[in-house]
C-alpha cells in the first residue's frame, strides 16, 4: 500500500502560550514543538496499515525549517520518507493546496490527517485536501479497516456511531480513540537519519500562496472571573442555593 | 565546547520523557506503597523502545551507543522513578558490561542478547556482611574442582536480588591478599546450593528487589568464570561507567523533584498569590536549580569523556559524588516548598527524599568517592588499611 500521512509541528500542549503584544500571532521564544497529536493517530494508522499489507508510508509537512523535526519524529515511528513544504504559514486552503500539490505525484492508496491541528483549531484541511484531490473524505474516524479495496470507518456521532464505507484513495481525518500511537525508539530515532526527506518549496511545487483568509487579530482569553463558595453546613440548603444561583446568577438552568 | 544535544539525542530524550510521563509515572505509587516490582510486561516495552543494552555492541542485540546516551535516558526515567531507570542502568552500565569488557566470545554470545531482549537480566554481586566499602575484605570463596566452581558465602544488599536470572558474583579465589586474589563468576538462578535472603526492607526505593545471596556448596560450570583471579584490578575502570549511572539516579530524582516544586510553586496560593512570587519560594527554586544543573553537567562531562570507552576515575568520582549529594539537599528543598503536604504521603516529594537517600550509601559511598577524588588530585593512592 502506498500511504500518506500529513503532520504539522504545533506548540506542545504544555506550553505556556503568550499572545504577541500586537497580536499578530504567539511569542515563539522557548516554545517546544511536538506533532499534533490527533497527526500522531494519523501516523500510528499509517504504520499499522503499512505493517499488515505492506507498501510504505510517506510523512508530508508544511511549516518552517524546525519542522524537519516532525517530520523525523515521524521517520523514527517508521515511515519511510518525508516529504517537507517549506512555506512557514498559510491559510487553510493554501495548506491544503500544497499538500495535494506535494501528494499528486505519490498516487497514494489512503491519506491520513489528524482531524484538526491543536494550535489554531480549524479542522479544514483534511478535507480541503482530499476535496483538491478529488477523493472521498471521512472525518473524525475513531477506527478503520481497510478490505476489498474499501475503507470502513467508524466516527462517532451524537448518541451513536457511523459506519462509513468509503472507496479508495480517500482521505481519513484521524480522532482520538483510533489508536495509541508508538513511542519512536532508539533503533528508530538512530535509522530515520538515513531516511530521505525530500525538501521543496512553493515554486518547487508550481504553486503561490495567495491568502483567502487572514488571522486579522489574536488576543488572549479574558482572566476567568473568580469563583464562589457556597458555604453552610447543611448539605440540602447548599444544594438549594446552588440551584438557584445556577439559575438566576449564571442563568444556565 | 559544545552544549548542544545532536537532533537524534533530543529526539531519543523527548521520547523517553513522554513514556516516562505516560506510561511509567502512573505505576510508581504503586511501586513504592505496595512494594510491587518492575513486572515483565512493561520491561517489554522498555525493549520496544530499544531502551535495553543501549551501549551494548550492535553485533550482541544492543544499540552500540555511547555512555552518554544511556545517561541520557536514565535521566528521564529516574525523573519519575528510580526504579524505572534501573533496566537501564543494569543493561547500560551494570554488570553485563563487565561480560562486555572482559568475557570471552561465547560468554559475550551467551549473556548479552538475552539482557538487551529482557528475558534474563544481571545482577551484581560483591557486598558482604563484613565487607562493604572495605570490599577486599570479601570472603566468599570459589574453589576450582574439575570442570566447575564450588562456591561458598554471603552477599548482602543484592539490588536485584531473586528477581535477575544471572548474578556477577565477586568471589575470593586463592589466599593472595586483597585485590589480587578476587575473581567475577556469573552464577545462574536455580543453581544448586544457591538461594535467596528474606527480602529487605528500606527506607525508600521501595519496590526495588534486595536480599541476600546465600552459597551453600553451590555448584557453577566453570565457563561462568569472566573476571580471573586478579581481574578485579581492572575492573575498578569498568565501576567509573557505574559511577555515572548511579550519579544519573540522583541527578533524575533532583530534577523530578524541582519540577514538582516549580509546578506547585506556581498554583499554590499564600496570602492571595501563588506562592513563587515569594523571595522566600525563589531562593529556594533558584538554589535546587543551581544544584540539578551543575550535577547534570558533571556528569554530562564524566559520561562524554567516555566516549566509546570509559572515564576517568576523577571525573566520575566528582560527579557520583557531588549528584548524590545534592539529591539530598533538592529533595528536601523540593518537600520545603510543598509545606505540609510535602512530608505527606499523598504527595510525592516525600518519596523522593526518601529515594534520594540510597545512592549517597550505595556504589561507593560518597566518603570513598571523596577518597578517589583527593587520592586523583593529589596523583597518590590512599590505602585505608
Amino acid at each position: 500500500m502506498n500511504i500518506v500521512a500529513c503532520v504539522k509541528q504545533v506548540p506542545d500542549t504544555e506550553a505556556l502560550i503568550k499572545v504577541k503584544a500586537d497580536g499578530s500571532g504567539i511569542e515563539e521564544g522557548g516554545i517546544k514543538w511536538v506533532m499534533n497529536p490527533y497527526d500522531e493517530y494519523g501516523v500510528e494508522e499509517a504504520l499499522k496499515l503499512k505493517e499488515k499489507n505492506g507498501g510504505e508510508v510517506t510523512i508530508v509537512s508544511m511549516g518552517p525549517a524546525r519542522a524537519m523535526e516532525t517530520i523525523r519524529t515521524a521517520l523514527a515511528m517508521g515511515a519511510e520518507k518525508g516529504i517537507h513544504i517549506t512555506i512557514d504559514k498559510a491559510d487553510e486552503y493554501n495548506t491544503a493546496a500544497a499538500l495535494a500539490a506535494a501528494i499528486k505525484g505519490i498516487n497514494p492508496d489512503i491519506i491520513f490527517c489528524g482531524q484538526r491541528a491543536i494550535d489554531d483549531d480549524s479542522g479544514q484541511v483534511g478535507s480541503i485536501l482530499a476535496e483538491l484531490l478529488g477523493l472521498p473524505v471521512v472525518t473524525l474516524v475513531t477506527k478503520l479497516e481497510i478490505a476489498d479495496g474499501k475503507a470502513k470507518a467508524v466516527k462517532p456521532i451524537e448518541g451513536a456511531q457511523l459506519l462509513i464505507e468509503s472507496q479508495m484513495p480517500c482521505v481519513i481525518t484521524a480522532q482520538k480513540g483510533l489508536n495509541e500511537p508508538r513511542y519512536a525508539s532508539l533503533p528508530g530515532i538512530m535509522k530515520a537519519k538515513k531516511k530521505p526527506v525530500d525538501v521543496k518549496d512553493a515554486a518547487a511545487l508550481g504553486i503561490t500562496v495567495q491568502p483567502k483568509a487572514k488571522i486579522v487579530k489574536m488576543t488572549p482569553p479574558p482572566e476567568r472571573a473568580p469563583g464562589k463558595i457556597i458555604g453552610g453546613d447543611d448539605p440540602a440548603a447548599k444544594a438549594a442555593e446552588l440551584a438557584k444561583l445556577l439559575r438566576e446568577e449564571a442563568k444556565v438552568i | 565546547m559544545d552544549f548542544q544535544l545532536s537532533e537524534e539525542q533530543r529526539m531519543f530524550k523527548q521520547s523517553v520523557h513522554a513514556f516516562a510521563d505516560e506510561r511509567l509515572a502512573p505505576l510508581v505509587e504503586e511501586w513504592d506503597k505496595k512494594g510491587a516490582f518492575l513486572d515483565h510486561s512493561i520491561l517489554s516495552e522498555y525493549v520496544d523502545m530499544g531502551l535495553l543494552g543501549i551501549t551494548l555492541p550492535e553485533k550482541y542485540g544492543g544499540a552500540g551507543l555511547t555512555a552518554f546516551d544511556a545517561v541520557l535516558a536514565m535521566e528521564e526515567l529516574a525523573r519519575v522513578s528510580p526504579l524505572a531507570a534501573m533496566p537501564v542502568f543494569e543493561t547500560s552500565v551494570g554488570p553485563i558490561r563487565v561480560v562486555e569488557l572482559f568475557g570471552t566470545e561465547e560468554q559475550k554470545e551467551r549473556f548479552i542478547p538475552p539482557a538487551c531482549t529482557g528475558e534474563k537480566l544481571m545482577a551484581v554481586a560483591m557486598t558482604e556482611p563484613e565487607a562493604g566499602s572495605a570490599l577486599t575484605d570479601l570472603t566468599t570463596r570459589a574453589v576450582l574442582e574439575g570442570d566447575h566452581f564450588v562456591i561458598n558465602g554471603q552477599k548482602r544488599f543484592i539490588t536485584g536480588g531473586g528477581y535477575s536470572d544471572y548474578y556477577m558474583v565477586y568471589v575470593r579465589m586463592s589466599d593472595a591478599k586483597g585485590a589480587k586474589g578476587i575473581g567475577g563468576i556469573v552464577v545462574e538462578k536455580g543453581s544448586p546450593g544457591f538461594t535467596f535472603g528474606k527480602q529487605e526492607t528500606f527506607m525508600g526505593l521501595r519496590g526495588t528487589p534486595s536480599c541476600d545471596l546465600i552459597f551453600e556448596d553451590c555448584i557453577v560450570p566453570k565457563e561462568n568464570l569472566i573476571v580471573p583471579e586478579g581481574g578485579f584490578v581492572f575492573l575498578m575502570q569498568a565501576f567509573d561507567v557505574e559511577r555515572c549511572g548511579n550519579a544519573t539516579m540522583s541527578l533524575g530524582i533532583a530534577w523530578g523533584a524541582l519540577e514538582a516544586a516549580k509546578r506547585y510553586a506556581q498554583e499554590r496560593k499564600a496570602f492571595g498569590k501563588p506562592i513563587c512570587e515569594f523571595q522566600g519560594v525563589q531562593f529556594l527554586l533558584a538554589d535546587m536549580a543551581m544544584k540539578v544543573e551543575a550535577a547534570r553537567l558533571l556528569i554530562y562531562r564524566a559520561a562524554v569523556n567516555a566516549g566509546l570507552g570509559l572515564p576517568s576515575i576523577y571525573e566520575s568520582s566528582v560527579a557520583k559524588c557531588f549528584a548524590n549529594e545534592i539529591g539530598k539537599e533538592v529533595t528536601d528543598m523540593a518537600l520545603q516548598v510543598f509545606g505540609g503536604y510535602g512530608y505527606s504521603t499523598e504527595y510525592p516529594v516525600e518519596r523522593m527524599l526518601r529515594d534520594s537517600r540510597g545512592w549517597p550509601v550505595a556504589g561507593g559511598t560518597v566518603q570513598m568517592q571523596r577518597v578517589n577524588i583527593a587520592g586523583a588530585m593529589l596523583g597518590r593512592r590512599f590505602s585505608q588499611r
